[in-house]
């Protein structure tokens, strides 16, 4: 299969969708000539036009009400908030207007809309610009969120996301966008709701998302050597949640570690190891462990920075403690 | 009017040197691999933060941008710290914490540079209620871009001290860009000083090539806010001379078209030109300005490189005062 | 504002309850919702949780104390409350011994009785070979145990501070490491382990013992050739599944048929009070269903009225909420004819205990093909042995052989199609 950079496959879903309905169109800061600030919107411009790949004003809360106002009407908006760290200036429109009109008003009005940014850190970029703040939108009911972790991720979900009836927060992440990865050439759509497992495993589950997914496999196959046989889980959908495919892996391995790069406390991590507590309660072997990001905004430091965001190591760290022996 | 004096004149000038010079050792170091993370230089907009802060004590406070050097140089941070922070050493202003768009040191009355594009604005108007309410008769300068201005915090900032009548000045520094978008496909307002008018305070647009220009005008926009009239929104019409970023040709959206006529009006060598005539400079006192500069930059990089890393523990502090 | 806590009255004809522990000490701080004390109908146990956030300021009975429904048993309220409104609760001592009544008129009157002492609780026997304090063993390993019926408790774990994992009770397993530790070489036989008999089994023994001296039994089986009925449930399994949703078992068509030929044969449908036989309206059918801590009887009422689906549906709801201690109060009343099936067991012939009140109770066999006689000829059917054991005291030979053989006729011949 041939193999795309993250972001040609971001690209590529945006153009695919566009070409098949009118109804879809951009909007955000800098995604027309710039063809966006991480260049996941390059080229659209010239295809498309200034109409259907628009440039905002750096106004995040009318770029997420415009969004929502056009999809109340019937077209099918893809919204770019630059880094999800802004998300917190569009908070009303996300949380209180796109989350809530549907159920507020009865269940006719139309949602379908995406809200693409992305997160993370890894890039100095410090504190406001370094987030990984997905727990707040899986915490909201009424927003469907979305967290690949794979170039062909990245492009079936996001043509899935355009084509799904109920708002979408798509969140990129942004040391990705340079990863190659295989993406098939003919269409394919990866439904949302649906995990994969990344790597298969006898000894234990690790559910990772976004980043975490590739220092994971990383750890996984250092472990390997050791004769430790990891599962690693990506569920790609913060919510919906796969749940079946994670409590499956749990009650055959008996281990749980969850990985992600938010900070631990109340972390999307805490709902997994909640459903794991309740739901394969007998299986577990072992403690539930979570490696996670310290609980601490993202210093601008590179040294602090890798000290503080989880990396491979520390995920070998935490499946060694949990198989640890007397 | 507030005149400028030949004293102020050359502080200004050796400020805008100051400005200049800093943004392009940081570009060099940044080059060489040496900085982490990214800059946004502020290179071709210093006469607005030389003009405007050339009135400020240290005891009046101002808030910043990711394009932030420049006022902070200004208001009187010196190099060591500023370089320190931009190689993330424990020796600068934040630590190594904030980097360059986090450059702060509240004891000079720089409450903070600011990742948030609008985020200084209603954090300036609170401030200059702090000060009103404390009775202390200074003022608050809140730096910010055009692009800003569409910010909901650019126009609720704004209404409050306007409806308060709160010690403040509102600085829009004009470069005619947003990131890669060209102002005018981001509003629909020629001057952005306009707007003063919805919140019923004076709205200037001034020069931001010309530093007596906006010395004169800032002046008497922070008189003003000391008399307790209320806030003034000064839009100065400049021009970044490089991309958005360090890295950014400004090709992709015309910048590079725009920037060639800025450029012939370039304040350091303008301002050199008019104080030259006026004698309040000369060739060598100007060599002499760049000299000490240019010695004191040494140092302090010399300074940064030396300096130690932030502890990992460190990562763990400041998070809290009191956990 | 001190809060009282009355014996709750779980069901309709629940009179009195016993206290069976306190999760909370005198003194401790409890939740609203929090349990803080088990209690013990005659059908089953239940948690109580605390109808108010406070200490518990003050228990007014101990545990074994029967209490009437509505009763106080205890004050919650804030640290220094006056609680002295509330007076211990009149426990009904459970074997009461009462004092003759004083003869002579001087006499000052007797004292109210004493509240009931609580029984000594058994203590736990000395050879108790699960070592001191908590054990720490992974979730994961207690159910393998569980599955394995190994006493995790005596294994030395190799997990993290010397949890128990899961691979070490397999481990134990697989090297035929006995569930309970090697016999002793002399002297008395060593305990194991000792439970307090209390709660669901202390029911049992009660019921069972009583069922058995008090009733004397008759018993009959017979040979049930089920090939027909296993055709009938093959030809209409689509259509069950289609049309109904239900999976039919076996068990559910015996249920099924059970109920009519009950309501075929009343005389099987009876009970003997103190004077009166009583003859029983409807046909509640009680499922014999082993739970984890023992035995429970829920009913499907009025069986006989009830569809094959319906009855497939009910039994199996009922099943699961039994094993899953969900099962209420209502659901365990009422029964009038008890089936109990250990076929899944492979058990071929048994002889249940009457569940009494009820006169009669059904044992089903597995159904296996066997070898039979038909027509001078040895041929292989499926077959399963039934046998009924009734009150002879109110239920004669005849009239439970003329009831078997109508089950044993019905379920030979399902001329209907059950529907
Ligand atoms: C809330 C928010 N939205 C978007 C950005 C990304 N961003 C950083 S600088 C910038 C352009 C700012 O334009 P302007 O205010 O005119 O300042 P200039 O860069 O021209 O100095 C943008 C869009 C941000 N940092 N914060
Ligand atoms: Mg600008």
């Amino acid at each position: 299969m041939r193999e795309i950079l993250y972001r040609e496959a971001i690209i590529e879903a945006l153009d695919e969708e566009m070409a098949r309905d009118d109804s879809v169109f951009l909007l955000g800061e800098d995604i027309a000539e710039f063809g966006g600030s991480y260049k996941t919107t390059v080229g659209l411009l010239d295809k498309y036009g200034a109409e259907r790949v628009r440039n905002t004003p750096i106004s995040e809360q009318g770029i997420i009400g415009a969004a929502l106002g056009a999809a109340l009407v019937g077209m099918r908006p893809v919204a770019e908030l630059m880094y999800i760290d802004f998300s917190a200036v569009a908070m009303d429109q996300i949380v209180n207007q796109v989350a809530k009109v549907r159920y507020m008003f009865g269940g006719k009005a139309n949602t379908s809309l995406v809200i693409r940014t992305q997160g993370g850190a890894g890039r100095s970029s410090a504190a406001q610009h370094a987030q990984s703040l997905e727990a707040w939108f899986v915490h909201v009911p009424g927003l469907k969120v979305v967290m690949p972790s794979s170039a062909r991720d990245a492009k079936g979900l996001l043509k899935a996301s355009i084509r799904d009836d109920d708002p979408v927060f798509f969140i990129e992440h942004k040391l990705l966008y340079l990863e190659k990865g295989a993406v098939p050439e003919e269409e394919e759509i990866i439904p949302i709701g649906v995990a994969e497992v990344k790597r298969e495993g006898g000894d234990l589950t690790i559910v990772a998302t976004s980043s975490m997914v590739g220092k994971s496999l990383a750890a996984a196959e250092e472990l390997e050597k050791e004769g430790v046989s990891c599962e690693i889980i990506d569920p790609r959908t913060l919510f919906p949640l796969d749940t079946e495919t994670i409590l499956a892996s749990i009650r055959k391995t008996g281990r749980l570690l969850i990985t992600h790069e938010a900070v631990q406390r109340c972390g999307w991590g805490a709902e997994i190891a909640a459903l794991a507590a309740k739901d394969a309660f007998d299986y577990l072997d072992a403690p539930i462990e979570r490696v996670c990001a310290k609980e601490t905004p993202v210093p601008f430091s590179p040294k602090l920075e890798s000290y503080v965001i989880p990396g491979k190591d520390d995920v070998i760290a935490g499946v060694r403690g949990m198989l640890e022996t007397v | 009017m507030i005149r400028l004096t030949k004293a102020k004149a050359l502080w200004i000038y050796e400020t805008m040197v100051r400005i200049r010079r800093f943004e392009e050792r940081s570009i060099e170091l940044f080059q060489a691999g040496e900085l982490p993370g990214f800059l946004h230089a502020y290179i071709g907009e210093e006469a607005v933060a030389a003009g405007v802060c050339a009135h400020l004590t240290p005891k009046d406070q101002i808030t910043s941008t990711h394009r932030g050097h420049g006022h902070m140089i200004a208001k009187g941070l010196h190099y060591k710290g500023m370089f320190a922070e931009l190689y993330a050493r424990a020796t600068g202003y934040c630590k190594g914490k904030g980097g360059s768009m986090h450059i702060a040191d509240q004891d000079l009355g720089a409450l903070g540079a600011n990742g948030i594009v609008g985020g200084g604005i209603p954090i300036a108007a609170g401030a200059a209620l702090g000060l009103k309410l404390k009775g202390e008769n200074h003022v608050v300068v809140s730096f910010f871009g055009d692009g800003a201005s569409n910010e909901g915090a650019f126009h609720e900032g704004i209404n409050i001290a306007a409806t308060w009548k709160l010690p403040a000045v509102f600085v829009c520094e004009n470069n005619g860009f947003a990131e890669s978008t060209p102002r005018a496909t981001h509003q629909a307002v020629q001057d952005i000083a306009d707007r003063a008018k919805a919140y019923g305070i004076p709205g200037i647009v001034v020069d931001g090539m010309d530093p007596q220009a906006v010395f004169e005008a800032a002046g008497e926009a922070i008189a003003h806010a000391r008399k307790g009239r209320g806030p003034t929104l000064i839009e100065a019409k400049t021009m970044r001379f490089l991309g958005h970023y360090v890295g950014d040709p400004g090709t992709a959206y015309g910048h590079d078209k725009e920037v060639g006529k800025w450029l012939k009006r370039d304040p350091l060598i303008t301002f050199a030109e008019t104080l030259e005539k006026k004698k309040w400079l000369s060739k060598k006192s100007i060599d002499a300005i760049h000299e000490k500069v240019n010695k004191e930059m040494e140092e302090a990089i010399e300074f940064a490189r030396k300096s130690p890393e932030p502890e990992l523990d460190d990562a763990m502090t400041d998070i809290y005062a009191t956990v | 504002m001190a809060t009282p806590l009355p014996m709750p009255k779980l069901g309709l004809t629940m009179e009195e309850g016993t206290i069976l522990k306190w999760r909370k000490d005198e003194g401790e701080a409890v939740e609203k919702g929090e349990i803080i004390l088990d209690i013990q109908t005659d059908k089953v146990e239940y948690e109580v949780e605390s109808p108010d956030g406070g200490l518990l300021l003050k228990t007014l009975a101990g545990e074994g104390d029967v209490i009437p429904c509505g009763t106080d048993i205890a004050v919650i309220g804030e640290a220094g409350e006056d609680i002295s409104g509330f007076g211990s609760a009149p426990a009904k001592a459970p074997v009461a011994a009462t004092e003759p009544a004083a003869a002579d008129a001087s006499t000052p009157p007797t004292p109210p009785p004493a509240p009931a002492p609580t029984p000594a609780p058994v203590a736990p026997a000395s050879a108790q070979p699960a070592p001191e304090g908590r054990v720490f063993a992974s979730p994961a390993a207690r159910r393998v145990a569980r599955e394995l019926g190994i006493d995790y408790r005596t294994l030395k774990g190799s997990g993290p501070g010397g949890r128990i994992v899961q691979a070490d009770v397999r481990a134990a397993a697989a090297s035929g490491i006995p569930a309970a530790p090697a016999a002793t070489a002399s002297g008395p036989a060593a305990v194991a382990g000792s439970t307090p008999l209390a709660g669901m089994r202390k029911i049992i023994a009660e019921r069972m013992l009583s069922s058995w001296s008090q009733v004397p039994r008759i018993t009959m089986q017979a040979e049930v050739d089920l090939t027909n009925l296993l055709a009938v449930r093959e030809a209409s399994r689509q259509a069950w599944e289609n049309d109904l949703g239900v999976k039919v078992s076996i068990n559910d068509l015996i249920l099924f048929y059970t109920a009519r030929a009950v309501r075929r044969c009343p005389a099987v449908n009876v009970r003997l009070t103190e004077n009166a036989l009583e003859q029983m309206q409807d046909v509640n059918i009680g499922v014999a269903v082993a739970v984890e801590q023992g035995l429970m009887v829920p009913v499907i009422r009025g069986a006989d009225q009830k569809s094959i689906d319906a009855i497939s549906r009910e039994s199996r709801a009922l099943a699961e909420a039994a094993r899953a201690g969900a099962l209420g109060l209502d659901a365990l009343e009422g029964g009038t004819f008890t089936v109990s099936n250990l076929g899944a067991y492979g058990v071929d012939h048994f002889s249940a205990i009457i569940n009494h009140p009820e006169s009669a109770i059904l044992s089903v066999g597995a159904a296996r093909e066997r070898a039979v006689v038909r027509n001078g000829e040895v041929v292989a059917r499926t077959t399963a042995f039934v046998g009924i054991n009734a009150d002879h005291r109110v239920v004669d030979g005849a009239p439970a052989a003329e009831f078997l053989s109508t089950l044993k006729e019905m379920l030979e011949h399902p001329k209907v199609m059950p529907a």
